[in-house]
């Protein structure tokens, strides 16, 4: 799991998330990493996998997030540094 | 026979003397191109009164042309009649062995022409964007729309225009 990048997805509402995150690891060989509530309503789905099922899975997740709730954000870290890991839960070094 | 001998020279000098009329004056006009006219290669001005010893580079030239507003029209127009002042120029332009093409600027006006395709909310995926490849539009994206990495990329690969609203 060399090339590991990790991928973000964030809703507004929790079944936005639930659905992105399951549209997620049905799309691409990818696995969940974590998923966090800062309030508000807003739930983080995080991934890791290789790059390009990585790419696939936030396309795919995010696609499904928009149907059943608001999505808020998408994003895609090719390569996150291992510094990342101390202080993040992303699971991917 | 010495007096043709002495028509002939007449004759030819009354020809050199013609020439250098017809090309002389008219050679100095494309050595100063229309102001505001860039990426203009320089017209073989020294050319014209050299004995048509044109090298073979200069057989076909084409030249490149930024038109972006009503004012580099006129430029560029002012630009065709001072190079039709000069015969070989004018014969270049006819024969086709001068062309010209849209420079720089070229994509830019492209992208203003294209209708936009605006899109408020919800996610932008890479079919989206490929289908607006397609219709030849661009994206205009609300504050609530949220582009994905793969569409951006596909974006970026098919040369959509992307504008986001903040």
């Amino acid at each position: 799991m060399s090339s590991t990048a990790i991928g973000m997805i964030e809703t507004k509402g929790f079944v936005a998330a639930l659905a992105a995150a399951d549209a997620m690891v049905k799309a691409a060989n990818v696995t969940i990493t974590d998923r966090q509530e800062v309030g508000d309503g807003l739930v983080a789905v995080v991934i890791a996998g290789e790059v390009g099922a990585v790419k696939a899975a936030t396309e795919a997740g995010a696609e499904t997030a928009s149907q059943v709730g608001e999505l808020v954000s998408v994003h895609v870290i090719p390569r996150p540094h291992a510094e990342l890991g101390n202080h993040f839960d992303t699971s991917a070094t | 026979m010495s007096t043709s001998l002495d028509l002939r020279a007449v004759i030819a000098d009354v020809v050199r003397e013609v020439v250098a009329d017809l090309v002389g004056p008219a050679a100095p006009a494309p050595s100063t191109p229309a102001p505001g006219t860039p990426a203009t290669p320089a017209p073989p001005a020294g050319v014209a009164g050299a004995e048509h010893v044109t090298p073979p580079t200069l057989r076909e030239r084409v030249e490149a042309v930024r038109i972006g507003d009503d004012a580099d029209l006129d430029r560029f127009a002012r630009h065709l009649l001072a190079l039709f002042e000069n015969p070989k120029n004018r014969q270049d332009l006819r024969a086709g062995r001068l062309r010209f093409r849209l420079a720089g600027g070229a994509a830019a006006a492209e992208s203003a022409d294209r209708p936009a395709q605006r899109i408020d909310t919800g996610a932008v995926t890479e079919r989206q964007v490929r289908a607006a490849a397609e219709a030849g539009r661009r994206l205009v994206l609300g504050r609530r729309a949220v582009l994905t990495p793969l569409a951006r990329e596909k974006a970026r690969a098919l040369g959509v225009p992307i504008e986001k609203e903040r």
